[in-house]
């Protein structure tokens, strides 16, 4: 069986607050819908395979890579032999497709492999997440992050996209320009700075909330992952996770090498899945403990912050 | 057992070795006490009653979070609650905990809390301010907390260990080191009241236990660094467990190694590396210590064919200028391969060397780090001196029972 992802390359706008609305690419999952930040999250299941189509509404050239999803990427020269592309482009107006087998569970990029340094700041990245065999989203008793026997069952499940914005990036970028130092004066986490990130989802061009709900007990799975391009320290205030596993590989396997953590640090591209137990009731702060990237151009609070409600 | 820790945040002024004083906010362990960076170790046991009594001295609201520890509760006056994060007008948050209120707020507020917890893991572990996080941390309210295990007795060495007996993580002296950056221009424009840009943030020194290098090897408690009370000089015996406890005060990355050595990692976080039957401890030789984490290692030196009959000696043999610190013409170096023996040196250089005792490096490998406003040496940069058998003494790097240690 082969599913069908269709996912466009546009142009749009995101709101940053405290700020006008800015200039951003992202990826949409229908011709009519607009771009969004991050892209739209896909949940497939282990052995599925994926025929994604990519069309490109964006002034140049653009294509897509997965991160940890084992490939044969097609690398593209110009002319002169650069190296321009780590796949299969879709030119202006054109699409591209990819083929790819979801082989293994977890929570996997994707991205722009086209000038990625300024495509990928730009907005083109998103999620696919990978369910266990026998993953039914209809039966909480079957939920785990990596299937039987890697401890990994969960009551909740949030996934948090670490990312960064360059405004100053965004506008030349956008205005087909070169940008210059790369210097973010805001942090993401599922596209959205605090406070916006405890809102909840929406129908906007940032539709995910990073704000958590549980109840006392229950467990949590957290699925971080940084595609940003700096490092990113996520704390959680409070609790004490098991690291069950790093870059979609369990950490329980035949032995049992989970560890635990209050604060972890993801390098671009890296991920972490961690897994507690909602303490009691009340509200745990869940920050980046780089605390540069806990502001909104400068003003604190803002950024990398999100918060747990326990119920 | 009931432990009370009184703590004054306060304002003061820290020395680096290239002539600079820099404001800082740090806390105190004693109501007419100097602020310190970082803040007072504080050495408890697991299963204890925590009190931490936090008087705010500073021109805004303070507060302090406990990472890795369960159930801490506040105290205002009015009894305890669990610690909530704060938020004001429109729902934004103001402090990720209960704090401590400003002396001229004229909402007057209590000054003073007290937060309150019974830890139930040893390990070591940070604490750090709650409010104004971007600010506060980085001018210097940040500190180190070590949770001794419940069945700890320094006297018997199965249980003199970091996380109980039979974990593996018996130690004959322990160090701390609790690392961090200074960015000068943060320090002047908070004290001068000016406005600054998280987004410039630049550092320009590294703290090592609150100093700079060459001052990190300079005894704990010297009168003239009267606000930076720790040491960072390592010492040991050949064949000692040494326990290292690194622990990242700041919110830069630093890689810590010791030359030419390893070290095995036993604890994360004040979490031991183990689930039930299987060790997870492993070894390294750089350890990347991220902002917020906590590293327990081990460090064994035993030196290459190191046999305290037959082999008396190290066998590596350095480079003078190796071992040189602060200016040239002064040296670590014994003079000599043999442990505990003296030789001679060049006429002119300067011997730092008490009685043939070994000395290498432990710095960070990120070199920019091991300056002082880009200058070598400096920041993130130590020793470690290996001593002859039987000649160190009891009391280096045994760090007080179970007290807050007082400046
Ligand atoms: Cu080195």
């Amino acid at each position: 069986m082969v599913t069908n992802i269709d996912l466009w390359a546009k142009s749009g706008s995101i709101i940053l607050p405290g700020r006008d609305p800015l200039p951003f690419w992202g990826f949409s999952g229908s011709a009519g819908a607009g771009a969004q930040l991050p892209g739209p999250r896909y949940d497939v299941m282990e052995g599925e395979s994926l025929h994604i189509t990519l069309s490109n509404q964006l002034p140049g050239t653009t294509s897509l890579v997965l991160s940890g999803v084992e490939f044969t990427p097609q690398p593209v020269k110009d002319g002169q032999g650069r190296f321009v592309s780590y796949n299969t482009e879709a030119a202006p107006g054109g699409s591209a497709a990819y083929d790819i087998v979801a082989a293994r569970p977890g929570v996997f990029l994707y991205q722009s492999g086209t000038a990625p340094e300024t495509q990928v700041q730009m907005g083109l990245y998103g999620v696919i997440v990978v369910r266990p065999l026998g993953y039914d989203p209809g039966n909480p008793s079957t939920w785990s992050g990596y299937g039987p026997g890697t401890g990994t069952e969960f009551d909740v499940e949030k996934v948090l996209v670490i990312g960064e914005v360059d405004t100053a990036w965004h506008e030349e970028i956008a205005g087909g320009g070169t940008p210059s130092d790369y210097d973010p004066g805001y942090f993401t986490l599922n596209g959205r700075s605090y406070p916006a990130t405890v809102d909840p989802d929406d129908a906007s061009s940032q539709p995910y909330g990073s704000g958590m709900a549980a109840a006392p007990g229950q467990r949590i799975l957290l699925r971080i992952i940084n595609a940003g391009f700096l490092n990113h320290t996520l704390s959680l205030d409070g609790v004490t996770a098991r690291v069950v596993a790093g870059d979609s590989w369990p950490l329980k396997t035949s032995i049992d090498t989970t560890y635990r953590k209050n604060t972890i640090t993801l390098g671009s591209g890296q991920s972490y899945d961690l897994l507690f137990t909602a303490p009691a009731t009340g509200k745990y702060v869940i920050y980046d403990r780089d605390l540069n990237h806990v502001v909104n151009a400068n003003q604190f609070p803002g950024g990398i912050i999100t918060i747990l409600e326990v119920t | 057992m009931l432990r009370n820790v009184d703590l004054w945040t306060r304002d003061g002024f820290f020395s680096t070795p290239d002539g600079s004083s820099i404001y800082f906010w740090g806390l105190a362990s004693r109501e007419d006490g100097k602020a310190q960076l970082p803040g007072p170790l504080i050495v408890v046991q697991q299963g204890d009653t925590v009190r931490i009594n936090l008087t705010n001295t500073l021109p805004e609201a303070t507060s302090l979070l406990f990472p890795g520890q369960e159930g801490v509760t506040v105290d205002d006056g009015t009894g305890p609650r669990p610690v909530q994060p704060r938020f004001g007008p429109g729902g934004v948050l103001t402090s990720f905990t209960d704090y401590a209120d400003y002396p001229d707020n004229p909402m007057a507020n209590p000054t003073r809390v007290t937060y309150a917890f019974t830890p139930e893991n040893p390990g070591t572990y940070l604490y750090w301010s709650g409010t104004n996080v971007h600010r506060q941390v980085l001018m210097g309210l940040h500190g180190c907390l070590i949770v001794r295990p419940a069945d700890y007795d320094e006297s018997v060495p199965a249980r003199r260990t970091a996380y109980g007996e039979g974990t593996g993580t018996e130690f004959d002296r322990e160090y701390v080191l609790v690392l961090a950056e200074v960015d000068p221009e943060l320090n002047y424009n908070v004290e001068h009241g000016f406005p600054y840009r998280v987004r410039d943030y630049k550092p320009r020194y590294w703290t090592m236990n609150g100093r700079c290098a060459v001052d990190t090897m300079l005894p704990s408690g010297v009168g003239y660094l009267p606000t930076q009370p720790y040491g960072s000089m390592i010492t040991a015996e050949p064949g000692e467990k040494v326990l290292f406890r690194y622990a990242g005060g700041g919110i830069e990355n630093h890689p810590l190694h010791p030359h030419g050595n390893h070290t095995r990692i036993v604890g994360l976080d004040g979490r031991l590396l183990r689930n039930g039957a299987t060790d997870l401890s492993y070894k390294r030789f750089t350890v990347l210590v991220g902002p917020g984490q906590t590293y327990d290692q081990i460090f064994i030196w035993t030196g290459l064919g190191f046999d305290p009959v037959t082999h008396p000696i190290p066998t590596v043999l350095p480079q003078l200028q190796n071992l040189a610190v602060g200016h040239a013409g002064n040296t670590l170096w014994s003079g000599s391969a043999y442990l505990g023996l003296k030789g001679d040196l060049p006429v002119g250089v300067a011997d730092l060397n008490d009685m043939g005792e070994y000395y290498f490096m432990l710095h960070s490998h990120e070199e920019v780090q091991i300056t002082n406003w880009g200058k070598y040496p400096g920041g993130l940069m130590t020793m470690v001196a290996v001593f002859p058998s039987g000649r160190l003494g009891e009391r280096h790097g045994r760090i007080p029972y179970t007290e807050s240690v007082p400046v």
